[in-house]
Parts: C-alpha cells; sequence; structure tokens
C-alpha cells in the first residue's frame, strides 16, 4: 500500500491570499478540520501549505484578530512537508514522526496535489490489517486442531 | 474498569460570559481543543473546541473579542458518569462520533474527560473500532455537519 492509494482524494484547497474567514467556511461546508495552501500553475496545484482549524483558533483568535482581515499565508507553517504518490504507508509514518507532523499532501511526479494523507487514517489502515492477521492466525490455529484430531 | 478510573482530570474550563479570544487562549496555553464551560455555581453548560470556534465564530464573521463563549460553544454535552462502565464511554464516542467525552459525578458536576487516546492506551483493539466509527463524523451527516450560526 503506497500513499497515492491510501490518501483522501477529495481534498479542499484555498489559495494563500484567502481570509481565515473563508477558510473557515470552506472547513464548515467541506465538513473538514484542515485545507492544504496552493499555487495554482500551469493546471496543477502545488501545494504550498496546511492550515487547520487549531490554526485559525491560536494564530488568529487567540491573538484577537478578526478572520476577516488575516490572510492565510500569514499563518500557514514555514515549512511544509509533502510525500510523493509512490512511497510506501511505512516510510510515510517515519516521515511523520521525524517532522512531527499528523497530515502530508500527496504529491505527484510533477509536484501537483493529488490527496491527503492524515495519522488517523493510517492507524486505521493499520488497525485493519491487524485485525485480518488475528483472523488468519485464529483459522490457521482451528485447522491445526482440525487435522491433529 | 471504569470511566472514573481513566478520565483525565481537571479539566480546563471558561465561563459563559468570557469572551471567545479568552478561551482561545486557555486552549493555546493548555494544549488542548476541548474546555468545559461551567457557570458561576459549577454547573457544566457546555464544551467549546476548535471546530466550534472555527465554524460559528470565524465562518459566521463574528469578533472574537465581542463574543461570549455561550454564543459559540455547544450547549447539548454527550457525557456519562463516574461510574459508568468504560464501555458506556466508548458506544459515546462511536455513536455520537466525539473522540472526547465529558464525565460528571452523580450530583451531575464536571468530574472528568475521557478522550479516544485514553481509551487507545487501554485497549488497542477496541481503539481502532472505535476511531473507524469517530474519524467518519467528517464525512458523514448528521453529527458531523453543525449549525451553521
Amino acid at each position: 500500500m503506497n500513499a497515492g492509494e491510501l490518501c483522501i482524494r477529495e481534498v479542499v484547497t484555498a489559495l494563500p491570499e484567502d481570509t481565515a474567514e473563508s477558510a473557515a467556511c470552506q472547513m464548515r461546508e467541506g465538513h473538514v478540520g484542515d485545507l492544504v495552501v496552493v499555487n495554482a500553475r500551469d493546471g496543477r496545484n502545488l501545494p504550498v501549505g496546511i492550515v487547520t482549524d487549531r490554526d485559525l483558533v491560536l494564530k488568529v483568535i487567540a491573538v484577537g484578530r478578526q478572520p476577516a482581515e488575516v490572510r492565510l499565508e500569514q499563518i500557514m507553517g514555514q515549512v511544509l512537508v509533502t510525500v510523493d504518490e509512490h512511497t510506501e504507508i511505512s516510510a510515510v509514518l517515519d516521515g511523520m514522526k521525524e517532522n512531527g507532523v499528523r497530515r502530508m499532501p500527496v504529491i505527484n511526479a510533477e509536484g501537483g496535489l493529488i490527496g491527503i494523507l492524515t495519522y488517523d487514517d493510517m492507524v486505521e489502515w493499520f488497525a485493519e490489517e491487524l485485525a485480518a492477521m488475528v483472523t488468519l492466525v485464529h483459522k490457521e490455529q482451528r485447522l491445526e486442531r482440525t487435522l491433529d484430531r | 474498569m471504569l470511566c472514573k478510573d481513566l478520565m483525565n482530570r481537571p479539566v480546563e474550563t471558561v465561563q459563559p460570559h468570557e469572551t471567545v479570544q479568552a478561551a482561545a487562549q486557555r486552549m493555546r496555553d493548555a494544549n488542548i481543543g476541548l474546555l468545559a464551560v461551567c457557570d458561576a455555581r459549577g454547573r457544566l453548560v457546555g464544551v467549546i473546541t476548535d471546530r466550534d470556534i472555527t465554524v460559528r465564530l470565524c465562518a459566521a464573521g463574528g469578533s472574537p473579542v465581542d463574543t461570549a463563549v455561550e454564543d459559540v460553544m455547544t450547549p447539548d454535552v454527550v457525557r456519562c458518569a463516574t461510574s459508568d462502565d468504560l464501555h458506556v464511554a466508548e458506544d459515546l464516542m462511536m455513536r455520537e462520533r466525539k473522540s472526547r467525552i465529558v464525565v460528571t459525578d452523580d450530583q451531575d458536576r464536571l468530574a472528568g474527560i475521557i478522550s479516544l487516546s485514553d481509551v487507545a492506551t487501554q485497549a488497542p483493539q477496541e481503539a481502532a473500532r472505535v476511531l473507524r466509527q469517530v474519524a467518519a463524523r467528517e464525512l458523514l451527516g448528521p453529527h458531523g455537519t453543525r449549525p451553521a450560526t
């Protein structure tokens, strides 16, 4: 399984010059807690940052600023960690640990955004893999017991 | 295991008449995403989260310094009792699609809070099942859809 296969493709995007207020509207309408900030170039969306609902609370509301007067480029993180769509999930997990992030935009070879991968998505996938392995072991044990008789 | 054995306390609180900016500052300083809203007598009257502030204040063009907590909080608190078995909290997380459940004592006073990560440390397999249900909240209605006020 790689990043491109597991990522969520319906990712909500915004532009660096969009306001915190419009980002919040997008989060409300898209039922999401984060969006990827992109520069549109040659028909591709090049990711340049991520903004979460927590960023809005800490960097806009806690400092008493008006959401309509803050642009996303002013509050998004300085460094964006992206992952290539062909990266194996275990390597993505290592990358998240190294960089201390819980979500990564997934990009293609041209650097264009194709989706977003979150830590929670990966935990869920690992949990399902583990459950499948446990079921397999149980089946084998039952089979062995049957053969022993 | 009972809820009182696993819950975290004390819970960070805010009063209904305080400003949303003050709530956001407390969330920042305590590094948490949820505050219990308690009145002057200590009764639980709601909770306020990152999401509440994003959807009901930022998206609505509200002012963080002129808006009271009670105007953006969620008044219907999903709660369980200190004497409930942990399964009650897990079932609530899945049914209500919430990653945090407030715990109250037999006099309906705020006692603690249980989060999905607490469940994860206690019962990893169970946590995966709960997580899958909770994570679906952003994609499914009606719990993922909050009033756009």
